[in-house]
């Protein structure tokens, strides 16, 4: 058992208290000794419910715990991107990370790409480690921490989750388990895929993106792969929607989006998927927490100054 | 209590001499999405929604022949009506329209409607640009490492221009248009002021139109805002855009009245500048995060000769040019007279 008090800590994170710097060390340290221990593609099973982009809204996740059930009572599989964009990126991954830490079996966490030393240098959870901490150190401990999270989970080894989507580097599950996982997220192969690729309803196969790099994927590479896996669906988030959730290709793959009102300006909606025994999913739709108008941006700006624009 | 400015001297030259009255008549509607202010001949509309749902980005996407933003204000916008004749404005509704009415207006589909698609759309328009991985992506594509049974395409499917780098500068109907003009420019002292009465803000708004993270490659970022003070009203529609490791345009449109004047001067500039260029002039080499704020990049690029990617056909949007739009009168004679009468009403 950990030389400190996990139940504390995550009390205390609930509360939205930030946790100390060495603390904070520890945690990440033991945590890395628990996810090294999983393969790239964790099997689970039923009930579990899939919570898909979060970006550092700490008080959407707290609504999604009082709408899906707290953990561990609710089974728990996050599909990545915990931080970045929202102003609470270091509250989010540090409760995230001590239910992981806390109930290693019902708390499932995949990588998605923003849990990436050079995205959040850019997008916001770097500057807020600095403005939180005044030093770079914590966010030195989760991206170290984030180069050992799994990149794939298999639910009831019928629907495959991943954060982005399919690669054409992979056609068998047993691809993704070879992949060498522990290191910052590469910029072109099948781990880059994984966290990055998204589905195009207009296509049938993979197609590069016009921006250069980067892939789409089509209904009959879906189709190909599940049934190569003899799996039925894939499920992945990295995608905004309005509605909070889309499902394509003839119910094969959905994209589940857990960050309502995302940047605090989008109005749009969110969701999380419970898969129950049996296979069937239901998107629990839900729209962004109260608490936000009282501890958001309106809070943090400096609004007469902005309206002086030239 | 405040005292009001003693009766005005003159003002400075470089300021028009158009409405002194600090006091004009206005007022303010404000419904959660639709944010109003009627003021003299002006009604100057915000509207602020979601982002499009599904089915509205099916149809907007098959219209504009474009794979949208990944958040598209579809149905925000910023209009300003002007009626000629002062006496209808009061009373009549947005809806009814004077024929003589002039009506200026931003919104996400038309500066969607701006961004270059189609094969070929970078020897056409020019200002193609790919992702700093873009060159690796291609070797390896070509060499195919993938042996599959589903070879890889090397070339993208739908070409657009995924940086949506439109060169809007806003839509206007109504009798009148922008002309260039070699002798208008902004009056940047006067909007640069402060004075907490004379320049206070009756009505301010920022209207987002688009946004895109280009899948964390960087952003390109369409907003409106808008200040209305006693005076006077100000526009600055921006376009920002960042490429990682690649590049930074800005886009900015100006536009200004000054109450109980003529002409609405519209100023249309464009630059663009490397990203290393702009990078090298970060505080703190290991935080990245000033190259997200518009206004930081803005003042650096002012500060740097603006450097055209060299590659391919430049980008449209750059220069820089004035227009005026002149406003139509109801008595056919025009003059400062009535106008300074509306806001005084």
């Amino acid at each position: 058992m950990a030389p400190f008090d996990l139940d504390a800590c995550i009390d205390r994170l609930r509360d939205k208290q930030l946790l100390g710097e060495a603390l904070l060390r520890e945690i990440c340290e033991k945590t890395k000794e628990v996810l090294m221990r999983e393969s790239n593609v964790v099997h689970v099973a039923s009930p579990i419910t899939v919570v898909g982009d979060i970006h550092g809204q700490f008080h959407d996740l707290i609504e999604i715990f009082r709408i899906g059930g707290s953990a561990p009572h609710t089974n728990y599989l996050f599909l990545g991107d915990y931080v970045d964009r929202g102003l609470h990126s270091v509250e989010t991954i540090s409760l995230l990370t001590c239910l992981k830490l806390r109930y290693p079996e019902r708390i499932h966490l995949i990588r998605g790409n923003h849990e990436s030393r050079a995205v959040t240098q850019t997008y916001g959870f770097y500057l807020e480690c600095t403005r939180k901490y005044g030093s770079p150190a914590v966010w030195q401990y989760f991206t170290d921490m984030f180069d050992f999270l799994t990149l794939s989970v298999v639910i009831d080894n019928a629907i495959f989750c991943v954060h982005g989507g399919l690669s054409p580097s992979i056609h068998h599950i047993d691809q993704i388990k070879i992949i060498d996982r522990f290191r910052e997220i590469p910029h072109e192969g099948p781990m880059a895929d994984l966290v990055w690729s998204d589905p195009d309803p207009e296509k049938e196969d993979f197609a590069i993106s016009p921006r250069g790099a980067g892939y789409t994927f089509g209904a009959s590479i879906v189709k190909k792969f599940l049934n190569l896996n003899g799996m039925n669906h894939v499920l992945r988030a990295h995608q905004l929607c309005m509605e909070g959730y889309s499902v394509l290709y003839n119910d094969q793959l959905s994209t589940v989006w857990s960050a309502p009102n995302y940047c605090y300006r989008c109005g749009n909606m969110a969701s999380i998927l419970e898969v129950s025994p049996g296979g069937r999913r239901y998107f629990n739709v839900f729209s962004a927490a109260p608490e936000n108008e009282r501890d958001g941006p309106n809070q943090q700006q400096q609004v007469k100054a902005i309206e002086y624009f030239l | 209590m405040t005292s009001l400015p003693p009766p005005q001297t003159p003002a400075p030259a470089s300021f028009p001499s158009t409405s002194n009255n600090p006091n004009p008549h206005y007022s303010i509607n404000k419904t959660p999405n639709v944010h109003t202010i009627k003021i003299g001949q002006w009604e100057i509309e915000t509207i602020k929604k979601p982002i499009l749902n599904g089915k509205e980005i099916d149809v907007a996407e098959k219209s504009l022949n474009l794979p949208l933003p990944e958040m598209t204000f579809g149905n925000n916008s910023l209009s300003l009506s002007y009626s000629p004749s002062p006496s209808s404005s009061s009373s009549s509704t947005s809806n009814d329209k004077d024929e003589n009415g002039v009506q200026l207006r931003f919104d996400s589909i038309q500066a969607l409607s701006g961004v270059a698609t189609g094969e070929g759309w970078e020897e056409r328009v020019g200002g193609g640009v790919k992702v700093s991985m873009a060159e690796k992506w291609s070797s390896k594509s070509s060499s195919n490492s993938f042996s599959g049974d589903s070879p890889i395409p090397t070339k993208p499917v739908k070409p657009h221009d995924w940086t949506f780098s439109t060169c809007y500068s806003g839509s206007v109907s109504g009798p009148s248009s922008f002309k260039p003009s070699p002798t208008h420019s902004l009056p940047l002292p006067l909007l640069a002021r402060q004075d907490p009465i004379l320049d206070r803000i009756l009505f301010y708004d920022d209207v987002p139109l688009f946004e895109d993270e280009l899948h964390d490659n960087g952003e390109s970022i369409l907003n409106v805002r808008i200040r209305v003070m006693p005076h006077s009203f100000f526009i600055l529609s921006r376009l920002f855009l960042r490429v990682d490791n690649v590049l930074f345009r800005i886009h900015d449109v100006r536009v200004y009245h000054a109450f109980g004047s003529d002409d609405i001067v519209r100023e249309v500039s464009g630059m663009e500048v490397g990203y290393d260029q702009v990078k090298r002039h970060l505080e703190k080499p290991s935080d990245l995060s000033p190259l997200t704020d518009p206004n930081w990049v803005y003042q650096k690029m002012l500060s740097l000769p603006s450097a055209p990617n060299q590659n391919g056909k430049p980008w449209p949007g750059l220069g820089k040019r004035v227009e005026v739009l002149r406003l139509p009168r109801s008595d056919g004679l025009g003059g400062i007279k009535d106008g300074l009468e509306s806001v005084k009403i």
